[in-house]
């Protein structure tokens, strides 16, 4: 289908503004932060949410707690904001973890996993791992949680690169035998890194927002070697098994390089006997999911993750 | 100087040795679980990797430090110390990521075979090919083979020593510095230290677990004399990379580490000394509770970091 208008528009809007390339990074991280600033927010309600630090062996991180405004769920959702594992921060998506966890009734914790290509593969990568153990041993003191219910159900979530670091770090808990997650949220996530040449790749390669180009130039930044992109930790399309996952909720946009990734991940998650749903975004882009307030179909299909997440956490 | 404070508490909560002498079992779990209890002290490093490689009869367990920032790194092979017996990897885990992040260097700590399964020269085995296979290998680490260093700690001091001596000899990577810290340098029994019969008792390190260890590590006198074992006795060690000794103050090693480094001097080596007043054997783990500690290593990570740029 067509492009939804009011995705038109802002593609629009987007195509007048100056933008910095990738070579200039540090410009180009202020020039996403700075279009995540004068994005229109939801800014569904909440109880709140508290900035804290996670200790783990190689680094302190930054991370926001965010808190529901409803009783009655205990679930926790560990957060990896997207922005090719180079660029954006907590505040960029600081409105999608808002209205997620609004919606979902469920704490969700965000974590600024350190960025490449200071930290490459695999550590920021061991940055997701190390806070989302960190999430499963402290989850009960990440309040105000209900007193009395049991342990805390965790999930793992990301968009783009975050997608790509959550389905990893889901491998990672199956390898490791723990933490037990419950639920796995990939936004148009990354699955293979050594594949750019999928029919979405192709397709929608300029024009759309993330071009096909930009994202090879993020899996180079990420990675040390192009050998880096067969580990399944980098692609975890490539995993030799990938049964015994935690259910698995996979949105993509029609308008997207990377929109045939998350398709044949869901695909193979559930030929490996994995329980995995792919909810489709046609008329959408990448990053559609912090585009909730100006788009009702975006709007709409974070909505349904949030639901989704509510039922695999709630209770 | 008298010592530190710090370290007058910390000897002082340190339960009498057992009359009987632990078997080699609890010998090594009681130094892995002393080692766990030290305060350790945050540094930031990108993280870590495990990885094996093919020692001279089994593959060998190592871990990569890698420092934040953009690569190629320089590299240190790093030896843990422990008497040749005990000791390992996870002991000296901080000490490492240290190093790595003081001298933005890859440091791999190297899990060498132990004695008294493993006698002389075995360990010294283990070093040599580790190193040998860094200098192939570093690119896949991220990092520069025209730029290593070894490292280690008294027993790994006596093992980065005897592995730059093979590498000069036998060939290998061309080495651009070697750290030794309190190394143990003359095992032969033949020369008379001040400081192994001053320090011998009462300052972590005795004189009594020096001899144990030589028993463990060495099986003749021939071994006790040969150069990989004492470099201080039969030595020649000219062309030997740029070096750094430290010494502590009340360590039975200290005399030794402070000829090995006049030797090397004498020899034409760019040799440093570096004396550790206040200080004892062991102080390079102990940079979470003692300032003088974390003074003297932050020092040699940043002259690591001269010799590797």
């Amino acid at each position: 289908m067509p492009l939804e208008p009011e995705i038109a528009a802002h593609l629009q809007r987007l195509a007048a503004l100056p933008a910095a390339p990738l070579s200039d990074l540090v410009a180009y991280r202020e020039g996403a932060s700075r279009s995540a600033r004068t994005l229109p927010r939801r800014d569904l309600l909440i109880a709140g949410k508290r900035d804290l630090q996670i200790p783990t062996p190689d680094t302190v991180l930054d991370a926001r707690l965010y808190l529901p405004d409803v009783a009655g769920t205990n679930g926790l959702l560990v957060y990896f904001h997207g922005g090719g594992w180079a660029a954006s921060d907590l505040d960029t998506h600081d409105a999608l973890c808002t209205d997620l966890c609004s919606v979902s009734g469920v704490r969700v914790l965000s974590v600024a996993y350190r960025l490449a290509p200071e930290v490459k593969f695999p550590f920021p990568l061991d940055d997701c791992w190390h806070a989302t153990c960190w999430a499963a041993e402290h989850a009960a003191e990440l309040g105000p949680g209900p007193s009395g219910t049991g342990p805390s159900r965790l999930a793992v979530g990301g968009d783009s690169a975050g997608g790509n670091l959550a389905a990893a770090v889901a491998l990672r808990a199956r390898e490791a035998g723990g933490p037990e997650l419950s639920a796995q949220l990939l936004i148009y996530p990354a699955t293979e890194l050594s594949r750019t040449d999928t029919p979405s790749y192709s397709a929608n390669a300029v024009g759309y927002g993330l071009t096909s180009g930009a994202m090879r130039a993020f899996i180079a930044l990420y990675l040390n070697t192009p050998t880096d992109a067969l580990h399944p930790h980098a692609s975890p399309l490539l995993a030799p098994d990938l049964g015994g996952l935690p259910p698995a909720l996979i949105l993509t946009a029609e308008f997207d390089p990377l929109r045939d990734d998350g398709a044949l991940y869901a695909q193979a998650l559930q030929a490996a006997g994995s329980e995995a749903t792919h909810l489709p975004g046609p008329g959408l882009i990448h990053t559609f999911a912090r585009l909730a307030a100006i788009s009702p179909a975006s709007a709409a299909n974070m909505d349904a993750a949030a639901m989704w997440l509510k039922e695999r956490l709630g209770g | 100087m008298p010592l530190v404070p710090e370290l007058q508490t910390f000897l002082a909560q340190i339960p009498p040795a057992p009359t009987e002498r632990p078997s080699m079992e609890q010998l090594r779990a009681q130094a892995i679980a002393g080692s766990a209890l030290l305060p350790r002290r945050a540094v930031e490093i990108a993280g870590t990797l495990d990885i094996t490689f093919p020692g001279p009869a089994s593959e060998l367990a190592a871990r990569v430090y890698t420092p934040t920032g953009t690569g190629p790194f320089g590299l240190i092979a790093f030896f843990h110390g422990g008497g040749f017996v005990a000791y390992s990897i996870e002991t000296h885990d901080q000490l490492c990521r240290e190093l790595c992040a003081g001298s933005g260097a890859v440091v791999v700590s190297v899990e060498y075979r132990l004695a008294p399964e493993f006698r002389f020269p075995h360990p010294t085995d283990d070093a040599y090919a580790a190193v040998k296979w860094l200098g192939v290998h570093a690119a896949e680490l991220n990092a520069d083979p025209a730029r290593m260093a070894v490292a280690g700690d008294s027993a790994g001091a006596s093992l980065s020593l005897a592995a730059a001596l093979r590498l000069r000899d036998e060939g290998g990577p061309k080495l651009r510095a070697g750290l030794l810290i309190y190394p143990a340098a003359d095992m032969s029994g033949q020369t008379e230290y001040r400081s192994r019969s001053e320090n011998g008792d009462g300052y972590f390190l005795t004189q009594a677990s020096m001899q144990f260890f030589g028993a463990m590590y060495l099986s003749s006198q021939e071994d006790a004399l040969h150069p990989h074992v004492s470099p201080l006795h039969a030595a020649d060690l000219r062309g030997l990379p740029p070096t750094l000794v430290l010494t502590a103050e009340y360590d039975p090693l200290r005399d030794e580490g402070q000829a090995l480094a006049g030797k090397l001097w004498d020899a034409g080596v760019e040799a440093e000394h570096r004396p550790g007043p206040g200080l004892i054997h062991g102080f390079a783990n102990m940079t979470g509770f003692v300032p003088a500690a974390v003074q003297i290593m932050d020092d040699a990570a940043a002259w690591l970091k001269q010799k590797l740029s």
